[in-house]
């Protein structure tokens, strides 16, 4: 029997859902061990169990939400893409003159005091949008009028938002994802080179959307000591300061003092600093594991049914690529950019999106019951 | 044909991305392993030479009151301005012009003698008034090399014998201490408890104020009642 054979066999049998899968269950485990580092993150503060407490406060909506996304009927899906993203490209646009704003990061709404970024939210909801685009046109894969400008008008209404506000995390993780989500497919190379140039024009504008924004500064002018290269420096040292087996909690004095951010974009180096070297290679592992997963189901999803395959990538490209952005702005590898780390990192929006992304790739991944 | 050719071209794009991102992964151990373990000593180095400096901001002293609430011993708070003179004697005069627009200097303090003093951090005022204080915050022309302390001073009643008993206090890292009479007996409570403000200086010595914070609040010393009264002559009686 050929897999082919073997995973139609198996997509067609009476299958009946566990409650949580096991992804399902290791998301929850990892939420709860991201309340634990935005706790060691947050230590040194006069409120330290606050942000821990917000965290885990946070997870019980997220983990409804999970199992929502984990069992919400396939059609379903599929049925609510296109009214769900009328309605929220217009909240992205919305966003830029009534959201709140912080520099660097994409504006967040206060609905009833709580500080929901659409932004992230959206993530799940733009990865299947993309995989519905990219469906939709498959037909006409070599066509430039029907196959290249709806993919790219579609994207470009998505992350224009982010690069006008300017964003450049989010924008860049929403760019890398879409990029990533063209290369596995089978567009031809013309239309990849194509896009590739349109995703240089539009880092290009978002360099250019805020010249004396403190991201920007950090590349022109990298030894201005108040710029966030000198808080990236900083990770570093923290990580240094962890060594091979880390420090105590209570003795992170970088952690706890140097890392400004240290629950948001710093929390990959205050975890190195507690939990050293030999702590931080499970979670790259992991990440991997991810991936690793992602791009098995798409595989088996090619001859099962292609949106799934093209949403898989995506929902497995949007977190791995965050995270991956995440280690190497704390690593020294990249330029700062606002980017927290899925499941780890404090905020409920983020937090949500990485939990409803776990729920729908494994959703999608399943055979339907009957 | 095309059929059977397309999925394996998705396939093998797909193994990519996981080839990608384990090279991504790889090229991140590597990092973390070089600023963990081999690199290590450089970046310890590193922070040795930067950190935290951390300020006291003195409590205020309680007062020592008589059994009706009159005060025998009390304190006042100060402020000196302190200047950190440019080693450039020119760029020491501009300032020096800039500040005497502001504040009144020490008697002792003129064009001529700050040459003799250049690279160097002094006293210009050691009663600087409201109105000087606020002068100087509105027009701030020296770029941070004006520092304002606050200091107390300890007063006691003019009362024949009194001072004695009341006995006296010194100050240590801006703090005042009872060393003898009353003072000392009830120095605990009168003393209080500093603040502490932690800021951090960066590798080439500069003071990162951005980085100012409050540790510690101040709480100032309790006041303590005596059991005795003053009369109007002057003389102390025992309650």
């Amino acid at each position: 029997m050929t897999e082919h054979q073997r995973v139609t066999t198996q997509h067609d049998i009476v299958a009946k859902r566990p409650l949580l899968t096991p992804a399902g269950w290791l998301c929850i485990g990892l939420g709860l061990v991201g309340c634990m580092a935005v706790f060691n993150a947050t230590f040194h503060l006069d409120t330290p169990y606050r942000f821990a407490a917000e965290q885990i406060l946070w997870i019980l909506p997220a983990a409804l939400l999970l199992l929502l996304a984990t069992h919400l009927p396939q059609n379903w899906i599929w049925k609510l893409v296109l009214p769900a993203s009328i309605v929220t490209i217009p909240l992205l646009w919305i966003a830029l003159p009534k959201g709140f704003h912080v520099d660097g990061a994409f504006p967040w709404f206060n609905l009833f005091g709580v500080r929901i970024q659409i932004a992230e939210l959206a993530k799940p909801l733009f990865a299947l949008f993309v995989a519905w685009l990219l469906h939709k046109t498959d037909t006409h894969s070599d066509d430039w009028q029907r196959g290249f400008l709806p993919l790219a008008g579609g994207v470009a209404l998505w992350i224009t938002p982010m690069i006008i506000k300017p964003a450049p995390g989010m924008a860049i993780v929403y760019l890398g994802s879409f990029l990533i989500a063209i290369l596995c497919s089978d567009r031809p190379a013309r239309h990849m080179l194509a896009f590739a140039a349109l995703a240089t024009i539009a880092l290009a504008l978002l360099m250019h959307a805020a010249p004396n924004q403190p991201y920007t500064t950090a590349i022109t002018n990298p030894n201005q000591p108040i710029t966030n290269t000198w808080q990236a420096e900083q990770f570093q040292r923290a990580l240094a300061s962890g060594g091979m087996f880390g420090k105590s909690l209570g003795h992170t004095l970088w952690a706890q003092f140097n890392l400004a951010p240290s629950r948001h974009d710093s929390v990959f180096a205050a975890l190195g600093e507690t939990l050293g070297l030999a702590g931080l290679l499970p979670l790259v592992l992991l990440l991997l594991a991810w991936v690793a997963h992602g791009s098995k189901q798409a595989r088996i999803q090619l001859k099962i049914n292609p949106i799934h395959a093209h949403a898989i990538v995506l929902l497995t490209a949007l977190p791995a690529t965050q995270a991956f952005i995440h280690l190497s702005v704390n690593l020294g590898l990249a330029p700062y950019l606002t980017t927290p780390l899925p499941l780890f990192s404090h905020g409920g929006s983020s937090l949500i999106s990485s939990f409803i992304i776990v729920g729908l790739l494994e959703n999608l991944r399943l055979p339907t019951p009957r | 044909m095309t059929d059977e050719h397309t999925p394996s071209r998705r396939e093998h794009r797909l193994s990519a991305l996981w080839i990608l991102f384990a090279l991504w992964a790889g090229v991140i151990v590597f990092q973390m392993a070089r600023i963990m373990v081999f690199e290590r000593d450089q970046y310890l180095l590193a922070i040795s030479g930067s950190g935290w400096i951390t300020e006291l901001v003195p409590a205020g002293r309680g007062r020592i009151l008589d059994a009706q609430g009159r005060p025998l011993a009390w304190s006042t708070r100060h402020f000196r301005l302190l200047w950190h003179i440019p080693r450039d004697p020119r760029t020491a005069e501009n300032q020096w012009r800039h500040i005497t627009e502001s504040v009144d200097p020490d008697p002792q303090w003129n064009p001529d003698r700050i040459r003799l003093f250049l690279d160097q951090q002094v006293i210009l005022d050691h009663d600087l008034s409201s109105r000087e204080f606020q002068t100087l915050v509105e027009h701030d022309p020296n770029n941070g090399s004006l520092t304002v302390e606050s200091y107390f001073k300890r007063h006691c009643a003019n009362l024949p014998g009194l001072t004695q008993r009341m006995g006296r206090t010194i100050v240590e890292n801006g703090t005042e201490i009872g060393v003898s009479g009353f003072e000392k007996q009830y120095d605990q409570l009168l003393r209080g408890t500093p603040g502490v403000i932690r800021t951090f200086v960066s590798d080439n010595g500069e003071t990162l104020r951005h980085t100012r914070k409050i540790v510690r609040n101040v709480r100032p010393g309790y006041d303590v009642y005596m059991p005795f009264t003053i009369r109007r002559n002057n003389q102390t009686v025992q309650e």
